[in-house]
């Protein structure tokens, strides 16, 4: 598929090769149907040991949902752990963000505190650390689920290139995805993704 | 040898359990000895039958699998390891 002059593929996760890519997607959906916790079973497999090879080679790796989950349960993103929602509930609805950090191959296109719309869809995102870390990219304006200083992504400890949130870029990255009232939120981390491997970052 | 192992995992006081906290307003609530009940705490329960030598290696071993496998986070859960109740030697035909 070719995406804001991106040539992309959904690739299968036992033919994953982190080598034959210049940045990695983990898309947000179900993986092991959550048995034991959103991720936890993903995290462990070859795919992600692909995952953390390139994380550590300094490519843009963007988690996604159950994407950011596995990072997460992979112990990419430091002492933070993303829990059952504060309603106890699958939560499924449009959200306000606010990017937080520019400073990533995936928000590079964004004003510092743009506020966009995206769509969340989680039972498992709420947001839980010790303390607040100095990793938030993004930060929910409305808290869909419980998380601690509204934190709706992180990169991961020490690194830039990797990022996950919850809210789906992906379902907000045109005009055409956006219910009325809400616009396509997602579409500058795409643009910030083709900057970033066009002219680094 | 064979030993049962329970190991009982849920979320750290610090972070908030909305299950356990459902079934105390909607369930708990709701019965006659309501007042006796102050908390209410939901969590996962996994039951090991692992070989070892002794009861005390049985739970070792699970402890570690799951600090290793990270059954557990323990960014935000507990974890208790003990030998399940009642657990005994395997009797063959039984």
């Amino acid at each position: 598929m070719n995406l804001y002059g991106m040539q992309g593929e959904v690739v299968w996760y036992k033919e994953f090769r982190q080598t034959d890519w210049d940045a990695v997607v983990l898309a947000g959906g179900f993986s092991y149907a959550d048995r034991l916790r959103a991720g936890v079973i993903a995290s462990v497999t070859k795919a992600m040991d692909e995952v953390v090879e390139a994380a550590e080679e300094g490519k843009p790796v963007l988690g996604i949902c159950n994407g950011f989950q596995m990072l997460v349960e992979r112990g990419l993103m430091g002492d933070v752990a993303l829990l059952h929602n504060a309603n106890n509930r699958f939560v499924c609805k449009w959200i306000k963000v606010k990017v937080v950090n520019t400073r990533t191959p995936w928000t590079l296109d964004y004003e510092q505190g743009e506020v966009v719309d995206m769509p969340v869809a989680h039972a498992e995102g709420r947001f839980f650390s010790e303390r607040e870390p100095d990793s938030v990219v993004f930060k929910y304006i409305e808290n869909p689920n419980g998380s601690l200083w509204d934190v709706a992504g992180v990169h991961a400890a020490g690194r830039r290139n990797v990022v996950g949130l919850m809210p789906h870029p992906e379902r907000a990255a045109e005009d055409v995805l956006a219910p009325p009232g809400r616009g396509p939120g997602g579409s500058k981390v795409w643009t910030s993704l083709r900057k970033a491997l066009k002219s680094g970052w | 040898m064979n030993y049962k192992v329970e190991v009982i995992i849920r979320n750290k006081k610090v972070a908030r359990d909305p299950e356990g906290e459902t079934i105390k307003k909607e369930l708990v609530a709701r019965s006659s000895l309501a007042n006796k009940v102050k908390d209410v705490r939901s969590g996962k329960w996994l039951l090991f039958e692992v070989e070892a030598q002794s009861p005390e290696e049985a739970v070792k071993t699970v402890e570690k699998i799951c600090r290793e496998m990270r059954i557990y986070n323990p960014v935000v859960h507990e974890m208790e390891v003990r030998t399940h109740q009642g657990s005994r030697p395997e009797v063959p035909g039984h």
